[in-house]
């Protein structure tokens, strides 16, 4: 279990969370759910162990940073590198021996390409298929379903119902409220750096209810479109 | 128009800032470097009115990278487009076309500043996707992608060496190791980012541990033609080649510990001083290697704890 207690982070003088207070089981799949900005990527980021921060994030089994595969919004690729060889150097990092590749290849992609030149979406399922590979206990998955095709998108939903089924703990953030409905047993609100709302699968629409209500209605009218 | 070459100019003051240079001193520095190199170009170089054209041309090339064009596309109408392109090859090529003048290459410069102009409308056509083998498979981080972005100078020092066994020139041989390992050491030159440092389930002790010794025997598989083929032709420096060999791959070393002792910034004008000393004068690196060795340690412990 991952425990985050009163956690704060600033940058310089601009507090990004402040007072988060969560917990993540395993076999358990938690949404983060929040406008652009509101902190999400800060508290991946946080929990993955990139920042700094005031408070505590505790694992109950160990070393989180070890046992984690987090997903970026953007993967990014160095240049000169196949995506075989990206998978390679990911399973070397946590000396794990990398063998029978193409079987891994669940997404049906060019390893033999250089993965600088995929596609959005291709390079968000070889970041996904490395971090499976690479056995972890944690995933944090940040947009996991962006940029990625509707095939794609029904593997990776797919892929996390097994992930809860292996008592794996997962952490993901969306944008769109179908695939969390489907993916996830609770949901975490964050709105300027707050949590201001943790529900279970039954009230996920209070929060969806609520986002619509406060961000998008009202700017949509400040546009004056005609 | 005016917006994107001012943005341009302070993108270049922020890069300047961050190296530690002050951008002004920097610009001045730029010139005066300029005129010393193109000095130095025509003083060294058979044929230089020619040889110095293409260098420029060479650099030219990098602004029509396709993707910068796609990019510059987005932003502006084709006619400002074509105006913003012709604009850089020009600031760029102006230089060059004042030194040939200067040179009393009048035949020459029209044609080159011809040439700026129609560089200025096309994009490169160079290719990208073709996959260059390697034996590092094993171990895909920086000498996979130095050696696909080098290999061509690794070739050139290999057919150094036989030139140097050819003419009997030792010390030929001699430069073309070290190059080989220069290069290598310009694989651990730029910082990567801290995502591809935190994926390691390893202390600092041994992450910098398993990045030495897959410089080291990598760079020395690199360099092992050079060193068979030296020592083959002259058995009685066989002791030479492999000290050689030994202060390459502490290059190696030294390069690698000092960019993990700025980590993750990137390398600033200190380092390179540093750097560039121990190349000069060899016995530096054993005071630099530990001593980055233990600041190493200590920046890589906050991703890797």
């Amino acid at each position: 279990m991952i425990t985050v207690k009163s956690l704060h982070k600033s940058f310089g003088k601009n507090s990004v969370l402040k007072n988060i207070n969560l917990q993540f089981k395993a076999g358990e799949v938690n949404g983060i759910v929040g406008e652009n900005g509101a902190g999400k990527t800060t508290l991946f980021n946080c929990i993955g162990g990139f920042e700094d921060y005031e408070g505590t994030i505790s694992y109950s089994n160990g070393n989180i940073k070890n046992v984690t595969g987090f997903l970026t919004t953007d993967p990014y690729f160095l240049g000169k590198i196949t995506g075989l060889e990206y998978l390679q150097l990911m399973c070397n990092a946590r000396d794990i021996e990398f063998i029978n590749p193409e079987e891994k290849n669940i997404f049906d992609l060019p390893l033999n390409r250089y993965a600088e030149n995929y596609s959005t979406g291709m390079k968000k399922k070889l970041a996904l298929t490395a971090t499976l590979l690479q056995g972890n206990e944690i995933f944090i998955l940040d947009e996991p379903f962006n940029g990625v095709d509707i095939q794609s998108n029904i593997i990776i939903k797919e892929l996390l119902f097994k992930l809860k089924e292996l008592n794996k703990i997962v952490i993901l953030s969306s944008h769109i409220f179908s695939t969390l409905n489907e993916t996830c047993d609770y949901l975490h609100h964050l709105r300027d750096g707050e949590i201001i709302n943790s529900v279970g699968k039954d009230k996920f629409d209070i929060i969806e209810k609520n986002m619509i209500s406060n961000t998008v209605e009202n700017r949509i009218k400040n546009l004056d479109l005609d | 128009m005016k917006f994107y070459f001012i943005l341009q100019l302070k993108r270049y003051f922020r890069y300047l800032k961050e190296a530690g240079f002050n951008p002004y001193i920097a610009f001045f520095s730029i010139i005066v470097l300029f005129i010393i190199l193109s000095n130095v170009i025509f003083v060294k170089i058979k044929f230089a009115e020619y040889a110095y054209p293409f260098i420029a041309l060479i650099i030219l090339n990098k602004l029509s990278a396709k993707q910068r064009n796609n990019f510059l596309k987005n932003c502006f109408n084709l006619n400002n487009y074509k105006a913003v392109r012709l604009i850089e090859n020009g600031l760029i090529g102006i230089p060059f076309f004042i030194f040939l003048l200067f040179k009393g290459a009048y035949l020459i410069a029209p044609i080159f500043i011809f040439l700026v102009a129609v560089l200025s409308q096309f994009n490169s056509i160079k290719s990208y996707s073709l996959v260059i083998p390697t034996p590092f498979h094993k171990k895909p981080f920086e000498f996979i992608v130095g050696f696909r972005k080098a290999f061509i100078v690794f070739i050139v020092s290999y057919v150094l060496t036989v030139i140097s066994v050819k003419v009997d020139n030792f010390n030929l041989g001699v430069f073309a190791m070290l190059l080989n390992f220069l290069i290598c050491m310009g694989f651990y030159s730029k910082p990567e980012p801290p995502f591809y440092v935190w994926i390691h389930a390893k202390t600092p002790t041994d992450f910098l541990k398993s990045k030495i010794k897959t410089a080291s025997i990598f760079s020395f598989l690199i360099s092992l033609p050079i060193v068979i083929l030296l020592a083959y032709f002259n058995p009685d420096k066989a002791v030479y080649i492999l000290l050689f060999e030994l202060v390459g791959i502490l290059y190696v070393t030294n390069n690698i510990l000092g960019k993990y002792a700025y980590y993750p910034s990137e390398i600033n004008i200190n380092h390179v001083f540093i750097v560039g000393l121990s190349i000069v004068f060899p016995p530096l690196m054993l005071l630099t290697i530990p001593s980055f060795y233990s600041r190493s340690k200590q920046q890589l412990n906050s991703i890797l704890k």
